[in-house]
This record gives C-alpha cells, sequence and structure tokens, in this order.
C-alpha cells in the first residue's frame, strides 16, 4: 500500500507541476515538428526517443498526465456520487423506493459495461469527431454507478439499526441529515477503497477506447491513445507506445495498490488474503 | 421463496436485461445515424434500394416502432445485411459466434485449473516468498493496458521467436470445408447442419478426424488464450486462497491431519474440496469475462470471431452487426451471470429474493 501511494503521489505531483508549468519537466513542446530527428531512440536529449514527426516522446507523456489523472476521478467520482446517493436513499427509505431503484440498477448491473460503453461511445461519436474524447467518458460514467449502489445500499441495511443512528433519529433529525450526517461518513471509507480499485482498471478501460477509434483525438496527448499510434510502428519504434504505457500501468497499479490495501483493512473478511 | 420460482424470475429478469440493452442500442443508432436507411441499406445503395430498405423496415417511423419491427424480424430470422460484408448479418453471426465461445471455453478450463493451483500454493505457503511472487505476478499483469498485454505477447512469441502463428484462428490451407454435422436434406435440397459446432475450429477437426487442422487450431489459440487468461488474472486465486486460510485452520483438517493422511492428501482431498464451494459461484462471471475480453484479444491476433467482427463493426459503424454483435455478447455474458445466480440460489437458500 505504501508503494502505491508513493507512486499515485509521485504522478499526481507529475501531473499538477505539468498543468502548472511543463517548462519545469521538459523543454520541448509537445506539439513541435523536428524532422531532423524523428523516430531517434531513447537518448539523454530525448530520454523517451522522438516519433515519426520528430515530436518528444516524454514531453507529451508529461502533457498527458493532467488529463489521464482526471479521466479516472471524473468517471468513478460520478459514479460514486450516483450510487452512493441513490444507494444510501434506496437502503434506508426502504418500500417501494427501494424496490424500484434495486429494479434498475440490478438491470444496469447487468449490462456488459465495456461492451455497452463501447457501443454508446462509438455511436455517439459518429456525428461528431472531437466530442469523442467527451462521449467516451460519458459513456464510461452511465456503467459506473450501479456497483456503488449495491455496495451503498448493503452497508445502509448494516447500519441502518446501528444503535447511534437510532439515537439521532430519537433526537429528532430528519431523515435526510440522519443519511447525510451519521450514514455517509461510515460508508465512504469502504466506497473510497472499492473507488480506488475501479479508477485503475477505469483508466485501463478507458485506453482500450482509443483501440477503435474513441476516447482522446489526436493531437491532444492521452496515454491510452499514445499506446494505441505507437502499436503500428512496433516492433521497429517500440518506444512511443512502451513508455506511455508503463506510465499508464503505473496509474493503475497506484490506484490497485492503494485500493487493495484500504480494502484489507477495512474488510475483515479479507484480511490476510493479499 | 422456493428455487423454481427463484430461477424463473431470474430468467424472466436476464429476458429484460437483454431487451433493455437491445432498446438502448437500437435507440442510439436511431438518434446518432443522420439517414438510417442508407445504413442499413449500404453506403454504395441506389436511389432505389435506399427507398426500398426504408420500406422494408419502416424506416419512416418512430424509433419504437422500429424497434418492434427488428425485433419481429430477430425472431423470424431477418437480422439485416451487413453492409460492409454484403451478407446477412444472421450468417456472419453463425460463422463468427462459435469460433469465440471455443476460444472462450478452452480459455475458461486453462484459466480455472491454474488460478485454482495458484490460490493453493499462496494458501499453503501463505506469507511465503512464493505467495508473495504470486501476489505480485497478478498484481502487475492486471495493471498493465490489455492491448499492449496482448502486443507483448504477440511481439515475443510470434515475431521474435517465430515460434507462434500470429494471426487467424486457423491456417487457411488447413481449414475444413467438411462440417462435421453437415448433412444434404432431401427435402428442402439444401446442406444443413449444426453450425455451433460446423464452425468451431478445433472442436469440428477433431470430431472428422483431422489431425493436422486440429493440431493448427490448438496451436493458433495459445496466443488468444493466454491474453484472455491473463486479463483480470488474480480474482479467483484471491477467493481460494481466502477460503483455503480458513479451511486449512478447521477441524476437519485437523482431523485428517492426525489421521496421518498425508500432506498432498489434506490439502487437495479435504481442504480444497470444501474451499471450492464459494469458487463455483466466480464461474460464471469469470467466463463473462472472457467473452467481453475477446473484443481486444480478436482484434489484435485477427482472430476472426465474435469480437472481431463487433471491434470491426464499431470501427466501420456498420449498423446491423453493431447491433446484432453487442446483443449478443450481453445475451451470453447475461446467461453465464444468469448461471451465477442461480449457482448462489442452489448453494445458498439465503440469496433466493
Amino acid at each position: 500500500m505504501l508503494t502505491g501511494i508513493a507512486l499515485l503521489v509521485v504522478l499526481y505531483a507529475g501531473a499538477l507541476i505539468a498543468y502548472v508549468d511543463p517548462h519545469l519537466i521538459t523543454r520541448y513542446n509537445p506539439d513541435a515538428l523536428d524532422f531532423a530527428q524523428a523516430n531517434s531512440p531513447p537518448s539523454l536529449s530525448h530520454l523517451f526517443g522522438t516519433d515519426i514527426e520528430g515530436r518528444d516522446v516524454f514531453t507529451r507523456v508529461v502533457y498527458a498526465l493532467p488529463l489521464d489523472s482526471l479521466i479516472p476521478f471524473a468517471i468513478v467520482g460520478f459514479g460514486v456520487a450516483v450510487g452512493l446517493s441513490l444507494g444510501t436513499v434506496a437502503g434506508y427509505l426502504g418500500g417501494a423506493v427501494e424496490e424500484i431503484v434495486l429494479r434498475v440498477t440490478d438491470m444496469f448491473f447487468a449490462f456488459p459495461s465495456i461492451v455497452l460503453a463501447l457501443a454508446i461511445a462509438s455511436i455517439l461519436g459518429a456525428t461528431s469527431h472531437g466530442g469523442r474524447l467527451y462521449y467516451s467518458m460519458v459513456a464510461l460514467m452511465i456503467v459506473s454507478w450501479p456497483f456503488y449502489t449495491r455496495l451503498a445500499r448493503a452497508q445502509v441495511l448494516v447500519l441502518r439499526n446501528a444503535p447511534y443512528v437510532k439515537v439521532a433519529e430519537a433526537a429528532g433529525y430528519g431523515r435526510f441529515s440522519v443519511i447525510r450526517r451519521h450514514i455517509v461518513p461510515h460508508i465512504l471509507p469502504l466506497v473510497t477503497a472499492y473507488a480506488s480499485l475501479d479508477m485503475g482498471t477505469t483508466l485501463l478501460t478507458y485506453s482500450v477506447f482509443a483501440f477503435f477509434g474513441l476516447g482522446a483525438q489526436p493531437p491532444t496527448p492521452e496515454l491510452g491513445r499514445m499506446v494505441y499510434d505507437g502499436l503500428n510502428a512496433l516492433p521497429g519504434n517500440w518506444w512511443w507506445s512502451l513508455f506511455p504505457g508503463i506510465v499508464l500501468t503505473l496509474f493503475a497499479l497506484g490506484f490497485s495498490l492503494v485500493g487493495e490495501g484500504l480494502r484489507d483493512i477495512l474488510d475483515p473478511r479479507l484480511r490476510g488474503a493479499a | 421463496m422456493g428455487l423454481a420460482a427463484y430461477i424463473s424470475r431470474r430468467i424472466l429478469f436476464s429476458f429484460f436485461v437483454i431487451l433493455g440493452e437491445l432498446a438502448i442500442v437500437f435507440y442510439l443508432t436511431n438518434i446518432a445515424a443522420p439517414n438510417p436507411a442508407v445504413i442499413w441499406a449500404g453506403p454504395e445503395s441506389t436511389q432505389q434500394q435506399v427507398q426500398l430498405v426504408t420500406e422494408l423496415y419502416h424506416l419512416n417511423s418512430p424509433w419504437y416502432i422500429q424497434f418492434l419491427y427488428y425485433l419481429r424480424n430477430i425472431f423470424t430470422g431477418n437480422w439485416g445485411t451487413s453492409p460492409l460484408y454484403q451478407r446477412p448479418v444472421l450468417s456472419l453471426i453463425e460463422q463468427y459466434l462459435p469460433v469465440t465461445l471455443e476460444l472462450a471455453i478452452i480459455s475458461f478450463v486453462i484459466k480455472v485449473l491454474a488460478e485454482t493451483l495458484l490460490g493453493v500454493v499462496s494458501a499453503v505457503r501463505a506469507g511465503g516468498l512464493v505467495d508473495n511472487a504470486i501476489k505480485w505476478f497478478y498484481t502487475v499483469t492486471r495493471s498493465l493496458p490489455p492491448f499492449l498485454l496482448a502486443l507483448g505477447l504477440l511481439l515475443i512469441f510470434s515475431y521474435d521467436l517465430k515460434v507462434l502463428p500470429s494471426s487467424q484462428p486457423i491456417n487457411p490451407l488447413l481449414a475444413l470445408n467438411t462440417p462435421a454435422f453437415k448433412v444434404y436434406d432431401p427435402f428442402t435440397g439444401r446442406y444443413v447442419g449444426f453450425w455451433l459446432i460446423d464452425n468451431m475450429p478445433v472442436l469440428n477437426a477433431l470430431l472428422v478426424g483431422d489431425w493436422a487442422a486440429a493440431k493448427s487450431g490448438l496451436v493458433h489459440a495459445i496466443l488468444p488464450a493466454c491474453t484472455l487468461i491473463l486479463f483480470g488474472f488474480g480474482g479467483l486465486v484471491r477467493l481460494i486462497k481466502v477460503s483455503m486460510l480458513d479451511a486449512l485452520q478447521s477441524d476437519y483438517v485437523r482431523t485428517a491431519r492426525s489421521k496421518g493422511l498425508s500432506e498432498r492428501a489434506v490439502v487437495f482431498g479435504h481442504a480444497l474440496r470444501n474451499s471450492l464451494l464459494p469458487a463455483t459461484t466466480l464461474m460464471g462471471l469469470l467466463f463473462a469475462q472472457l467473452v467481453a475480453g475477446s473484443l481486444v484479444v480478436e482484434t489484435v491476433f485477427d482472430y476472426y470471431g465474435l469480437g472481431y467482427y463487433l471491434g470491426q463493426s464499431l470501427l466501420t459503424f456498420d449498423t446491423p452487426s453493431l447491433i446484432a454483435g453487442t446483443v449478443l455478447i450481453t445475451t451470453i455474458i447475461v446467461l453465464s451471470n444468469l448461471a451465477t445466480d442461480i449457482a448462489y440460489g442452489v448453494l445458498d437458500p439465503r440469496t433466493r429474493v
């Protein structure tokens, strides 16, 4: 878990610097063409080598960091927000509300998320080239929330009869205030653990979208897209896709190590399994 | 709730899930396409053809009316014609679906065996070097971008070492034109067969007895199967390990040990047998994962199955194929989940809600 935290801290610090002032890390322009330097392998002046148009791969990776560090947060954040609200309200209120929410959730939960998301993104992106970056995110958001609804509801069923919740009800707090102040804070840690695990997979799934022409469109630097664009050059110019791929892997590894660490602390059934 | 009622409820629900997904995808293609008639008729169709298709699929009606006609057509065997392949979608599916199923089944068997074995090893050696190595192995594999993993394997084994073929389900020169079940039907005057088996490259070759073709099919399946197995590797390892750790501390294992049974007999005969019960519920999910993963794997390896077909239709906006492929993969996945739910219901009566 410490390894995971260290990885994420380094990557997000890098993303922050890249967002504020990329020239602290790199002296090249991500879109600057330099045909004299095209296709050069990794060296001291070009750490990750250059691509077919002489663009510095390291610089493009740096410029991709802010976007790639936000994608999982946006998608999983949406899923957590929607799932947590629906799940807690359904679990706490019970009755018809719960029944309706659960049936709809079950339905979305049963959809094969990547297949549906790809179909949605592909269809929506068919008419608009520029919107594909966002449509692909929207598509993943649509399939992201059902898991959290189920997780939150299951937790609420346990908490609903906890003494401190009963006390809060007896003290005259309204239903939504009980949910907000006494239930949600207790569910949040476990949800965070699963969200962290989810973020790694989400980023990887998003990189699959590039393979089908969705997701970020060139020349926007995005790691998944860079891996995909480099694939055509394999096995010759391996540095085009290998380095963005490694950075992507480090992101996913960081999220999954942190998530597993948190889950083992919070979910005693799994303790010792990691 | 009784078991029969529970199962029939799950089946009904699965049916609605498939219908729901079909409706969503159909609706989206409908609003996204500027001129649906051209899509259904093909890009190089004449004005007359477009007119014909418009009438055939009722494309001037609102989308839900079109959807009802589409549903009726699905049951009567008209799934539309793919503009990309210029062939009926149904015949394409007959060709591609069995290939994917065969690959998924092969990968499934190997994956379950391998993960179970690793789970047992890491439980027996819990906390040791081997346990840690296994943990790091699957943590890192899971974090690799899917197609980088696929291409890595492709480059190493196919281009560098040149030991394994890089594409296609079978060597085209060895591909069989003699399906195992195909027979001449004197009444209709057509050759009919059991396409689900006839189009499985390895199984069909085995049934016909053509060993060269069977071997070629298996060799071509190695790389795609390995990639599928490594996608999301470790879930079952983890589950087996948790329940094995529990089982190894239980009374019946202590009794078995004190009877003087060998360690192997204790671990595999007693502890593992009881740990497999919770794992059975994960099987449906695993199979569903393999089928969903075929989308990437088959596209990378040009393995001509359902995943490849759907991938191509996504890339070329081949709408009839896109709808059919999405719904078919959904159906397989929903059925796997249904199997999981039923297994749960049979094994654990508390879940029958």
